[in-house]
């Protein structure tokens, strides 16, 4: 009986304690205590099996050389990816809009539900998030393209729907006769411009660009940002406005590097 | 014999660490209540084991070490009215442990993955059964 007792006891004290915890989880401090704790014990276990494999490897002059061939090959892998972006922060920062400072560079760690040669791609995962300063709104651009618009963000990643997505709708004029229309992503990498009125002058080449859609905070899409290129131009005469399909000057799915303009002008 | 049993278990502890998404921490758990009952340090050793699959795994800290602790409750509870030295129950105690703490952490293939573990959980049972049979035998 007083065993009974005493594993009761035990089990309410523990049971307690783990709620506590499971509470706590939620402040920052014992997260980021937890997170370097399992990443430790995690480089550990890695460190056991490297240990494990390369004593293997070493006893062998064959299997030696071709690590060493592997590891020339990852570090020749890297400096691509570190001159790829290089050269894309370059670019960015050359053009003139939108301003640089206002700038955020982000990685795209994932493009869901792409599959090249079969779908195009709609959203992107970007590695930055709330705590750098990403706000769900805030365009997406790379060089003076609009690629799509912040659709949702936690503390470190942030969800962009492009363009093509039909999540995606802004109001967008063409920049040499300045007819107004609604652009709509339409899903599978085409892009529709509505609501023009017949009256207005389109051609196919015509260049659509951003009209704008700032809040006071300054979130939003700024003006005058390269949404695509006319590619043709439906006019029926019976419609209340003419339809034209745009494409855009950037290839999605060879992106690698957006960037977020995260400060207003 | 004991270091048999201890040795199979940090065995599962290895492998639920970082080599297998089957939940090879129920079956620990279960085994060393099944052997160690009459101590309290059965529910310790619960809430320490749950606590390092969760901070090993970056999940939620303390999902683990509750879910852990209620199933050495229930288990508790069960034996007050049958005998649950017995494989048929290992076997349903270790499904469904298996298939509550799998459907918990959001898995897929939980009807396998349990499956797979209530097996592994008969096995060990009956070796160390066996061992520890031939063991009281040597020593009487």
């Amino acid at each position: 009986m007083r065993r009974r007792r005493n594993f009761l006891a035990s089990f309410f004290i523990l049971f307690a304690a783990g709620i506590v915890l499971f509470l706590l989880w939620q402040f920052t401090p014992v997260k980021v205590i937890s997170v370097f704790m399992g990443r430790a014990i995690s480089s550990a276990e890695f460190s056991v099996i490297t240990i494990f494999t390369s004593s293997q490897v070493n006893n062998n002059p064959e299997a030696k050389l071709a690590n060493q061939n592997k590891q020339l090959l990852e570090k020749l892998a890297k400096f691509e990816i570190l001159l790829k972006e290089n050269n894309a922060l370059l670019d960015q920062f050359q053009t003139v809009y939108p301003r640089s400072d206002t700038l955020l560079p982000a990685e795209i760690v994932a493009k869901p539900s792409f599959v090249p040669g079969i779908t195009s791609p709609l959203e992107f995962i970007l590695n930055k998030g709330k705590i750098d300063g990403v706000k769900k709104g805030q365009a997406v651009i790379f060089k003076s393209n609009l690629v799509g618009e912040i659709q949702d963000t936690n503390e470190a990643f942030s969800v962009v729907s492009l363009v093509t997505s039909n999540k995606f709708s802004i109001t967008a004029h063409t920049l040499r006769s300045g007819a107004l229309g609604v652009v709509r992503g339409e899903g599978a990498s085409s892009i529709s411009f509505n609501n023009i009125l017949p009256s207005a002058d389109l051609k196919e080449g015509d260049i659509v660009v951003s009209t704008g859609s700032l809040d006071t905070q300054g979130v939003g899409i700024p003006p005058d940002l390269i949404v695509g290129k006319i590619v043709s131009i439906i006019k029926n005469p019976s419609a209340i406005f003419q339809t034209a399909e745009i494409e855009s000057l950037v290839d999605f799915s060879k992106l690698s590097m957006v960037f977020i303009i995260t400060k207003p002008r | 014999m004991k270091w048999i049993f201890w040795l199979i278990l940090i065995v599962f502890l290895v492998l639920a660490s970082f080599l297998t998404t089957l939940p090879l921490i129920i079956v620990m758990i279960l085994l060393v209540y099944l052997f160690y009952r009459d101590s309290s340090w059965v529910l310790v050793l619960a809430f320490i084991f749950g606590l390092f699959l969760d901070v090993q795994g970056v999940g939620h800290i303390g999902r683990s070490s509750i879910f852990l602790l209620f199933f050495i409750f229930i288990v508790s509870l069960y034996e007050r009215r049958h005998e649950i030295d017995t494989v048929p129950f290992v076997f349903f105690a270790a499904f469904i442990g298996s298939f509550l703490f799998l459907e918990v952490l959001g898995y897929d293939y939980i009807f396998i993955q349990s499956f797979a573990n209530s097996i592994i959980a008969i096995t060990a049972f009956i070796v160390i059964s066996r061992l520890r049979g031939k063991d009281e035998v040597l020593n009487s």
